[in-house]
């Protein structure tokens, strides 16, 4: 990957994660108890 | 996360707490990208004779009577561990009494605003806390400024200066 090519990813990155501030409160609180569920099932099976 | 909004409304309007406002990166997360977190924290004042050692004893007999039972140092509300943290400080007094009503899908749901919650982690000072400020700055939910001003007042100018040197000189 030449320099070009890694600065177009992180524009593109930095919209991502602009969009995604995006997402409301309760959205994102939603993302965050999914995760969460996630690590405890992952932690359970061990 | 409803759940607890609705839970703590209840408190309120049943006199158990005089007031709360929910913290840490449950509230971050109002400001900035999501952030994973086991817990959900809550300031909360409650109106007893001082320095009660079991202070929170009404709050968590207003829970198990809801069916909400402890789990270690939180009590378990729906899918998260909330641990109720009386106010401790003027700071965290004054972030609660400041904190703003947000709507948590229809249900008003009182959280600390970004200054304070970037002041209080400044007061804390572990490294997490130093991330829970510099994503709160770069989400330009809160300035420098303002956190001087915060900083200043609450006698937190040193650890400012000293964060400001380690993480903002460009």
């Amino acid at each position: 990957m030449n320099n070009q090519s890694i600065e177009e990813l992180f524009k593109r990155q930095a919209q991502w994660q602009k969009n995604r501030r995006l997402l409301s409160w309760a959205e994102k609180i939603h993302w965050v108890e999914k995760v969460r569920k996630t690590v405890l099932e992952l932690k359970c099976k061990k | 996360m409803k759940q607890i909004a609705e839970l703590l409304n209840e408190m309120c309007r049943a006199g158990v707490i005089t007031n709360y406002a929910l913290f840490g990166a449950t509230a971050q997360i109002r400001y900035t990208e999501p952030v994973t977190t086991l817990d959900a924290d809550l300031l909360v004042s409650i109106e007893t004779e001082e320095n009660r050692l079991d202070l929170l004893s009404p709050v968590y007999h207003f829970c198990h009577e809801k069916g909400y039972l402890p789990e270690g140092e939180a009590i378990r509300v729906g899918e998260w561990p909330v641990q109720f943290i009386p106010v401790f400080s003027p700071l965290t007094r004054e972030a609660m009494e400041k904190a703003e009503t947000a709507d948590f899908e229809g249900v008003p749901f009182r959280v600390v605003q970004a200054d304070y919650l970037a002041v209080i982690a400044l007061s804390v000072g572990r490294a997490k806390d130093f991330a829970r400020i510099l994503a709160l700055l770069e989400s330009g939910s809160v300035q420098p400024k303002q956190i001087n001003e915060l900083a200043q007042r609450h006698n937190l100018s040193d650890a400012w200066d000293k964060f400001q040197r380690r993480f903002l000189n460009e």
